[in-house]
């Protein structure tokens, strides 16, 4: 009986699709993420910036969903445009960063000797440089050219502020964070990749005569691929926050734009006054970092081929 | 067997929890503690830029100075217009209020014993208007007769300012005109003493960043000398046994702590870490008033808020473009919702005493577009990007997003918010590296001069770039008006040039809040908020 192969893929959605949590995750993070990239283009949904102080600080109705806050902009929408930067800096940043940190670990360990030598000592130099100060000299070189692009954008497409800003305001924040954030997991690629290229299956591999990438990408890669997967699970919380942090330095999201790390920031100051606008953007924010964990870990092991092939 | 064990574990457990409860309902408070040991704690917003009176122009270190230098004249704790005697027994006007002489303790004398003369006095009045020294409240001492000519360079003779040392303990000053209240003027920290001996030993009378103020060189004449400052964390006053009324103060000590976060602070106060909060918000005042309303405080102050514009800039140095702008906020709607017990301002000076400030006349939003559009920027179509500086406070980047959207709905405008910690904003400032830049005036005396005199060329707290020949030759009148009414109506008239030109985006009358722990005894509403700490009494309650 001939026994029909099965390519790693495949079996990692079997597992994953019988991972309850996992898939539940994938859902809730599916629902967030339309709601704050399609949602603001509904009708329906107010702009963020508009302000009406005669309805501040009001409690959820028909009009407004989840309230208003201290200069009666309208919550719901404020959390969704908030959404989008802290979902596009939280993914796209650390995609970017584990794209480079794989690729460049990868490439080092499997090469070993001078050249990886050469790459892991450019990137203890990194290392080296404190990441603030870096950063906040990167925004004085960056942020005019950013604002104006902006404006270019604005003039040159005609969307309206409230779409455009959130997200070309970002660009420097993803070059500051993309450029430092593939330090670390370069490092954990490159010592798993040390480990696995001893294996047996590489050697069988080496002797079958494939090509140095088509093993490095094939046979080695996706066996690293649970370390990396948790690391970025991990950071996805850790550089939304950091994007908080950038935001008051002045890089990155400036008012009256605001980001989930800002709301929170905002309504946790004005707890006093009811718990309403902390209460939101951290239902959001706590969403999608449980969704993004337990999605993490239901790929881990989907992704394992180690794992039970049953 | 095993079930004994686990009975006797809860048992264990129930009783260190029910001890941990019982400590903590009876753990006595950083405010309790302070109250046993006569400390009062006092949130102060920031770091102090330094100690130097002759150096700093803040509120917050105004709050600290007081509690260690003295005046010739000092403050009541419950009375606004009185004024006591600090380190003269008695200052004393002529006939026509021009020449005061000023009668000096005999037993005055500096934290390190050595006696307060009036050559200290004139010393520290030489040092302040020396041009070096850079001091940005140097204007304070322009009522002296030369003062300005002496400020501005153009002598070098100090003897042409109208100060003179009698004797050890006699000083005369000759003002520039008439001025019945100057007595009130003299309760400001620039008019304070510092310590010639001291001054001199650690530099030179106009060095700046002369380290006579550090913790371990200052030498004051207060009823509190300096204990300790730790940077960021707090700044500490204990009593000063030299000071000449030192058996009458109640108080032993202050501690200063530079919170700058209005919502932290409040939460340390409902915590009892602090006796008295700096200020409190919007949000903060609704809780209390629910809540506990005889800890909060709400009351009248001399002060404005309002925007800076930098007239040296394109396109704020076009009038119109400043009209617009000021045209279009809707000051009422910022006050019910952003601030408390605010009034809409519509000059600079508050309304105060018999002065009646001049009204600002009302612009509709039709007027200021076609203003905006007569200066060239229809629509506001072509309109440069500007910025609005803020320091990181919390009603300041509330108040900016308010104008943000006024000014991008009613002219078509998109402006930035930029925002600074304290210094890096107060340095953008006086170096006029800035657009339009928050802002807020307390007033130093109670007189209206003290709203408009910073707005003239040169002034430390101008700020604006903002020069106008005909507002300067006004205030120079008053200067030598005797009578009080024509005086005023000059005053008046000078204040509308000031806010029919706009250099300043006028907002809000401000008025006072903030939280008093009811421990506290003594601290009685004063319009400057200038209370002295010494007579102020701590009862333990719970």
């Amino acid at each position: 009986m001939i026994h029909k192969g099965s390519s790693l893929w495949a079996d990692a959605w079997h597992r994953l699709a019988h991972n309850r949590a996992a898939i539940a995750s994938l859902g809730v993070l599916t629902v967030i993420l339309l709601l704050c990239f399609i949602g603001p283009l509904m009708p329906f949904v107010k702009s963020p910036t508009a302000i009406n102080m005669a309805n501040a600080n009001s409690a959820p109705s028909v009009g407004h969903w989840f309230g208003t806050d201290q200069l009666g902009r309208d919550l719901f929408s404020r959390v969704l445009y908030g959404g989008q930067v802290s979902l596009l800096v939280g993914l796209v940043a650390t995609g970017v960063a584990v794209l480079i940190g794989v690729i460049y670990g990868a490439v080092a360990g499997y090469a070993g000797g001078k050249i990886d030598d050469l790459m892991m000592r450019f990137v203890d130099i990194l290392f080296a440089l404190p990441f603030l100060v870096l950063v906040i000299l990167f925004s004085l070189v960056v942020d005019e050219p950013a604002a104006d692009f902006t404006h270019w954008v604005i003039r040159v497409t005609g969307i309206s502020r409230d779409h455009v800003a959130p997200i070309t305001t970002l660009i420097p924040l993803f070059i500051a964070i993309g450029a430092i954030g593939w330090l670390t997991i370069a490092r954990i690629v490159r010592a798993q990749v040390m480990s696995v290229k001893k294996q047996e299956f590489v050697e069988a591999a080496v002797s079958l005569g494939l090509s140095r990438s088509r093993i490095l990408f094939r046979h080695i890669l996706p066996n690293v691929i649970g370390p990396v997967i948790i690391y970025t699970t991990l950071a996805v919380p850790g550089i939304m926050l950091l994007e908080s942090v950038l935001s008051f330095l002045g890089l990155g999201v400036k008012p009256p734009n605001s980001s989930w790390g800002i709301l929170i920031k905002e309504g946790a100051d004005r707890m006093e006054a009811g718990g309403l606008l902390l209460f939101f953007p951290s239902l959001f924010f706590a969403s999608t970092l449980f969704a993004l964990n337990f999605l993490g870990d239901g790929l881990r092991d989907a992704l394992d081929p180690k794992s039970a092939n049953d | 067997m095993i079930s004994r064990v686990i009975v006797r574990c809860s048992f264990l457990a129930l009783a260190s929890i029910s001890l941990a409860l019982l400590t903590s309902c009876q753990r006595e408070t950083q405010v309790d503690r302070a109250t046993r040991e006569g400390i009062l704690l006092v949130g102060n917003s920031s770091e102090p830029k330094g100690l130097d009176p002759h150096i700093v122009s803040g509120v917050l270190e105004s709050n600290i100075l007081r509690a260690l230098f003295e005046g010739l004249v000092t403050s009541d704790p419950e009375r606004d217009t009185a004024t006591p005697g600090g380190a003269a027994v008695e200052v004393t006007p002529d006939a026509t209020a021009t020449v005061w002489i000023a009668k000096l303790r005999p037993n005055g004398k500096w934290s390190d014993g050595v006696p307060v003369t009036a050559q200290d006095f004139a010393f520290s009045y030489e040092r302040l208007l020396t041009p070096d020294l850079g001091a940005k409240y140097a204007e304070m001492l322009y009522f002296l007769k030369g003062a300005e000519d002496f400020n501005q360079g153009k002598t070098k003779d100090f003897s042409t300012v109208g100060v003179e040392v009698v004797d050890n303990l006699t000083l005369k000053l000759t003002l520039r005109g008439p001025t019945p209240y100057f007595k009130e003027i003299l309760k400001h920290y620039t008019w304070t003493g510092v310590p010639r001996h001291i001054v001199l030993k650690h530099g030179t009378i106009a060095q700046r960043g002369n380290p006579w103020t550090r913790s371990e060189n200052i030498v004051v004449n207060g009823p509190y000398k300096l204990k300790s400052w730790r940077l960021t964390d707090h700044i500490e006053a204990e009593r000063n046994p030299y000071y000449w009324n030192a058996s009458n103060v109640v108080l032993n000590g202050i501690r200063f702590l530079p919170i700058s976060n209005l919502y932290t602070e409040s939460r340390m106060f409902r915590d009892g870490q602090l006796h008295m909060t700096y200020g409190c918000t919007p949000e903060i005042v609704d809780l209390m008033k629910e809540e506990n309303p005889k800890e909060l405080r709400q009351e009248l102050y001399v002060g404005t808020s309002f925007f800076r514009c930098n007239t040296t800039r394109k396109p704020l140095e076009d009038v119109r473009v400043r009209k617009a702008l000021s045209a279009v906020i809707d000051r009422k709607a910022i006050c019910v919702s952003i601030f408390r017990g605010y009034t809409p301002a519509y000059a600079m000076t508050p309304p105060m005493g018999d002065y009646l400030p001049p009204h600002s006349p009302e612009i509709s939003i039709e007027k200021a577009q076609s203003l905006l559009a007569e200066a060239g920027f229809p629509d506001g179509e072509g309109f440069p990007r500007l910025k609005i500086l803020i320091a990181s406070r919390e009603t300041a980047a509330t108040q900016a997003q308010a104008l943000q959207a006024m000014w991008r709905d009613r002219l078509g405008i998109e402006v930035e918010i930029e925002n600074k910690e304290w210094n890096a904003y107060i340095t953008a400032m006086q170096d006029l590296d800035y657009d339009i830049a928050s802002a807020g005036w307390i007033g130093d005396y109670l007189d209206p001069l003290t709203f408009l005199e910073m707005w003239t060329p040169g002034n430390g707290n101008n700020l604006t770039g903002w020069d106008s020949p005909a507002y300067v030759k006004l205030l120079k009148q008053s200067f030598h008006e005797a009578d009080p009414n024509r005086r005023f109506e000059l005053l008046r008239q000078a204040e509308a040039i000031f806010v029919d030109e706009t250099p300043v985006l006028l907002v809000a009358w401000q008025a006072r809040n903030y939280l008093v722990h009811p421990s506290v005894e003594g601290w009685n509403p004063l319009l400057l908020a200038n209370n002295p700490y010494q007579f102020i009494r701590l009862i333990p309650r719970r």
